[in-house]
């Protein structure tokens, strides 16, 4: 079974006409997916819909066998922290917890991500740490306050607390567009080799074309939905 | 669940210089409230204070109101007169614990000479129940001594020793007891009372520089020396009013039905805490202004909580759009803003209340000297409770609004906040 299946989805924004439309779509477990087109052509909205923040109007939209739309709007948040890990483009970083403390913070509202990091480590201190390391992260700056670290460390704290516990996909929404172009290749290097050890699904929204060369799967938005305004 | 409190108090920790702020100007308005509440409360309880301890002010039958005025604040025009054996009279009743028979009409540059017997420094009570207090000197022995009130003495610079003329009636052209000057023996302490302003003599003085005047005037062709006035009967002839305490308060009705249906001349007794609450319905309206004013600043400040909560939602989408991709909803988080809103007016009430208690702490001792206001520390009246749960609620409902934006952006906004 794939990761995530999506056939005959439309969706609309309150009040607005309907502005994405997907006949199908799927991605396997530990795939990565380079997901490019411009803005408005609704990439963001793809990612609220799979993160499970909005709901289609119609269609199938189910993610490791379970369908979104049938969870009451709780169950989803739940559902959420369970099974994604989220990366935006820049501002990750709860600005009053220390770098530890946001890398944990899935597991404090998800016991399953809770568990799964407990197992990987003794404790959750360890296991965000462990990743951190990885992330090329000097233990120093660990419990530093995250406004004390640059914009790409930032990041990687991101990606660490994404990882945390092992979901099952990660969506980064144009995580790279606020680094310098040489930082960028490295990041997605760590990013796609932390997701490839632990089978971690990818979806990596940009409209860098630079960087697909390291994607074996590539989607274009305007071809995935017709409906896309393009610009 | 928890851990979002957690969050919340760490979040709220991080913005404490402009919480703060805004805990300080709600405080700060409560403050204002409760203050100005407690003043307009005790004032009208110091305005009762001014005769505290006598229960009935007898008189000439005449207005009540006009009585009180004249012979407890000194304010308005000069009543009837009432006998001098009524007076002995009442002071006879078994009902009575003590009386003093006050005579009134002379000046000294404005401010009113008062006739009373030595008892009235022992026996008089102003404010919770003080007796007077003498800052210089001693209470009057001899037939032309003269204690004055604080403010008189502070006021026209005289000291113990220092000689003065009275003159007859009240105004500028009164004509003057210029025969028979009086000595200063004594200078009473502050008491933010009408006594401040009185020049007290004795009820024989009072007779005897009027013994050769007839009819508001010195009768043409006599002089009655001051050595020579002691061979005379200075037994007052007649008094402004009485004021009388009883033994037991219980008896006061009695003895108002009492003195109402004397027989030998007519007579009222008047309850001054009744009277003086029928002239405080008049003063309503000032009242009422006040408390529209603390009401405006309470609301302003209200405002002001609303605009910064609101101001710190767009800084706070960020942080609200993590809290939701880890998990949290849109309601919970909604229910994390009411509550810091909540707690926020919570701790301003609480910190207005302890304010509001500081500060009359430190001007109270003030207000009660130079005007008389004797401002106590107390829980808040009901009404003040009626206040405090008013902010509250508005507190609640201001909070309320940027919690719902924050919903309504939470979803409007998906994932990434467009700011």
């Amino acid at each position: 079974m794939p990761l995530i299946e999506i056939e005959d989805l439309r969706f609309a924004w309150p009040g607005h006409p309907p502005c994405l439309q997907i006949d199908r779509f799927t991605l396997e477990r530990g795939e990565a997916i380079f997901l490019h087109g411009p803005s408005g052509s609704g990439k963001s909205t793809l990612l609220a819909l799979l993160a499970g923040v909005q709901v289609a109007l119609s269609g199938r939209l189910s993610i490791g066998g379970t369908e979104l739309a049938r969870l009451h709007a709780p169950e989803r948040d739940r559902f959420r922290v369970d099974h994604v890990g989220l990366i935006f483009q820049q501002f990750n970083l709860l600005p009053y917890l220390s770098v530890i403390d946001n890398v944990t913070l899935p597991c404090r509202f998800s016991s399953l991500r809770r568990q799964r990091a407990l197992a990987d480590a003794g404790d959750l201190k360890e296991a965000a740490g462990r990743l951190l390391s990885r992330l090329d992260l000097a233990p120093a700056l660990w419990t530093r306050r995250t406004t004390a670290l640059s914009v790409g460390q930032q990041q990687r704290v991101a990606v660490a607390r994404a990882l945390i516990g092992r979901p099952d996909m990660i969506l980064a929404d144009e995580p790279t567009s606020a680094l310098d172009a040489s930082r960028q290749e490295a990041f997605l290097d760590l990013l796609m080799q932390e997701c490839a050890r632990s089978n971690i699904g990818l979806v990596f929204v940009s409209h860098d074309l630079r960087l697909v060369s390291r994607f074996r799967r590539i989607e274009e938005m305007t071809r995935l939905n017709p409906m896309a305004r393009g610009e | 669940m928890t851990y979002l409190f957690v969050l919340a108090l760490r979040s709220a920790w991080n913005r404490r210089l402009t919480l703060g702020f805004t805990l300080l100007a709600i405080a700060l308005s409560v403050t204002l409230l409760l203050t100005i509440e407690r003043l307009r409360v005790d004032a009208r309880a110091s305005f009762v204070q001014a005769v505290s301890g006598t229960d009935l002010v007898v008189g000439a039958r005449g207005s009540p109101l006009q009585l009180i005025l004249y012979a407890v604040f000194r304010i308005g025009s000069a009543t009837q007169e009432m006998s001098w054996a009524s007076a002995e009279a009442i002071a006879q009743h078994p009902a009575v614990a003590w009386t003093l028979p006050l005579a009134l009409g002379d000046s000294h540059r404005d401010y009113p000479v008062l006739g009373a017997p030595r008892d009235y420094f022992r026996l008089l009570r102003h404010g919770d129940g003080e007796p007077l207090r003498f800052a210089e000197g001693v209470p009057y022995a001899g037939l032309f001594e003269v204690v004055l009130g604080a403010e008189v003495a502070e006021r026209l610079g005289y000291r113990l020793g220092d000689r003065l003329i009275l003159a007859h009636g009240g105004g500028h052209l009164a004509p003057e007891h210029a025969d028979k000057p009086f000595t200063v023996v004594g200078i009473l302490a502050r008491t933010g009372t009408p006594i401040d302003r009185t020049l007290h003599v004795s009820l024989e003085a009072i007779e005897a520089i009027h013994l050769d005047w007839q009819g508001g005037a010195p009768i043409p062709g006599l002089t009655i020396p001051p050595e020579l006035v002691g061979k005379f009967d200075l037994t007052p002839k007649s008094v402004t009013a009485v004021l009388v305490g009883l033994k037991s308060r219980a008896q006061v009705f009695a003895m108002q039905r009492w003195v109402q249906s004397y027989p030998d001349e007519p007579l009222m007794a008047v309850l001054p805490g009744v009277t003086l609450d029928q002239l405080w319905e008049i003063m309503a309206v000032a009242e009422r202004s006040l408390l529209a004013v603390s009401a405006l600043v309470a609301g302003v400040g209200l405002i002001g909580l609303v605009a910064v909560i609101l101001a710190g939602l767009n800084e706070r989408r960020r942080e609200l759009a993590i809290l939701r991709s880890v998990g949290a909803g849109p309601r919970r988080l909604m229910l994390l803003l009411a509550l810091e809103g909540a707690v926020l007016t919570l701790l301003a009430i609480a910190l207005g209340l302890a304010l509001s208690h500081l500060l009359v702490l430190l001007v109270g001792p003030w207000l009660a000297s130079q005007y008389g206001v004797w401002l106590r520390i107390a829980w808040p009246t009901a009404g003040q409770w009626l206040w405090l749960a008013a902010v509250f609620l508005v507190g609640l409902a201001a909070s309320l609004v940027p919690a719902w934006r924050a919903y309504r952006l939470s979803l409007a906004d998906g994932l990434t906040p467009q700011v």
